[in-house]
């Protein structure tokens, strides 16, 4: 607000009706926390800056990537191989250099939550798999923290407020009481498995936007205890009522939160298992019974060049686990989560075999 | 008079379909059981239901033309 230009940059805004000074200033007094600076995060980041939020934490532990560029609009091929968090506050800066910026280059872990979700006033859950979400939502609800929730799938996307106390004297909803247990890995395919058009995660980080500029400034209806579902191929839209579910649980206290291992609550992380490195294939590969199984779907893509290998999709591999025991198995698929998945399957059934599954799967090979 | 049904994320693709329209059934827990029969994957897939655009937690009795939305979670971002 002690920008010279602060009446110039923000003419738009100051001269809307229903918005103007008020609105603005409380957008600058206002922190904001993003999880995830990816197809989500970078719309979100990039409106949230844009339109005046006086403090914006970034949180993302990952290097830009070209697979990346198609949707994470913050980025420019120059940017490959720097970390996301530094890129995206570079772009910030340009943008907007009156917003301050704090970036986390980590994986967000419980500590993290714990540790800095008192600095803002609203996060915004813009991560890519079940583990980081539940993770968030369990500590928004311990902390309460308004959380904006969104997620994508092929060309659909999600996006409710989570946790935004109410003016009746109704528990505030969270992602549990629509899904109480996490979906285990492999149930539901994430962006990198399952593909995604960089345009949709657009359509959903900047309507994740939307709400966070409704929830600091109070025009509007937030989609509080609301599941808004959107389908860009039909642009069909539907809102949904929630109701508090009595399934519903979440850590009571800090030690409690923190003692949660939601990586294995998720089926993200399994004993018994190694987890080889796509340099060590050929290793394996050199003993007479190895086999490596490419379990993604036959219109997965690129196809492995590399090495000899079968392919079994993993929706049928389960039936084939008994022919398959006396292998010594090396699974892959495009992520390296469905192959920890079908390995923890496999292991269920027969705990002597030896199978091996390829961390970040035919991704990390190429 | 029939009830609509829509689909979402990975439930259309279960079904080949984002929506089917079909005779009134009187409650949800038949509902489900005829769509199980007919579509085994369902079975075994994560989704709430929503009958007319709110979600329910337990058997519900279905009234023609009533609407009834099966969402998945989305993990992607």
């Amino acid at each position: 607000m002690n920008d010279p230009q602060f009446q110039e940059r923000y003419h738009r805004q100051l001269i809307l009706q229903g918005f103007g000074l008020e609105a603005q200033q409380k957008l600058a007094r206002a922190s904001v926390l993003v999880i995830g600076a990816g197809g989500l995060g970078c719309p979100i980041l990039q409106y949230l800056a844009a339109t005046g939020v006086g403090h914006i934490g970034i949180a993302d532990a990952d290097i830009v990537s070209l697979s990346n560029l198609p949707r994470q609009i913050l980025f420019t091929t120059a940017n490959i191989g720097q970390f996301k968090t530094t890129a995206a506050n570079e772009t910030l800066k340009a943008l907007n250099p009156t917003v301050n910026i704090t970036v986390y280059p980590a994986y967000f872990t419980q500590r993290h939550c714990i540790d800095y979700f008192h600095q803002y006033d609203i996060i915004v859950d813009a991560t890519d798999n079940f583990a980081s979400r539940y993770l968030i939502n369990d500590a928004c609800v311990l902390m309460q923290k308004p959380l904006v929730f969104g997620a994508v799938s092929q060309f659909e996307g999600q996006i409710a407020v989570f946790n935004n106390p109410s003016l009746s004297a109704k528990r505030p909803l969270n992602y549990r009481d629509i899904f109480p247990i996490p979906p285990q890995a492999g149930d539901v395919l994430n962006c990198a498995e399952a593909g995604v058009l960089g345009i949709l995660p657009g359509i959903i980080g900047t309507m994740q936007a939307m709400e966070v500029v409704k929830l600091i400034t109070g025009i509007g209806q937030p989609l509080t205890d609301q599941l808004l579902t959107y389908n860009a191929l039909s642009h069909q839209m539907i809102t949904i009522k929630l109701h508090p579910n009595a399934q519903m649980k979440i850590p009571e206290t800090v030690e409690a939160y923190m003692q949660i291992q939601y990586d294995w609550l998720c089926g993200n992380r399994v004993a018994g298992i190694t987890q080889i490195e796509p340099y060590q294939i050929a290793e394996i590969l050199s003993a007479k019974n190895a086999r490596l199984i490419d379990i993604r779907e036959p219109h997965e893509l690129p196809e492995i060049q590399q090495f000899p290998y079968i392919s079994i999709p993993f929706s049928i591999i389960k039936d084939l686990f008994n022919e398959l025991q006396h292998h010594k198995l090396l699974l892959i698929c495009q992520t390296g989560t469905r192959s920890l998945q079908a390995a923890t399957m496999m292991l269920q059934q027969f705990p002597n075999t030896k199978v091996y599954s390829v961390k970040g799967g035919v991704n990390a090979m190429l | 008079m029939k009830i609509n049904l829509l689909f979402f994320g990975s439930l259309s693709a279960i079904i080949g379909n984002n929506s089917l329209t079909i005779e009134h059934i009187t409650d949800t827990a038949s509902l489900h059981l005829m769509l199980f029969e007919q579509f085994p994957a369902l079975a075994t897939a994560t989704f709430i239901v929503a009958l007319n655009n709110e979600v329910i937690q337990s058997n519900t009795l279905i009234q023609p033309g009533d609407t009834l939305a099966f969402l998945p979670p989305f993990s992607g971002g």
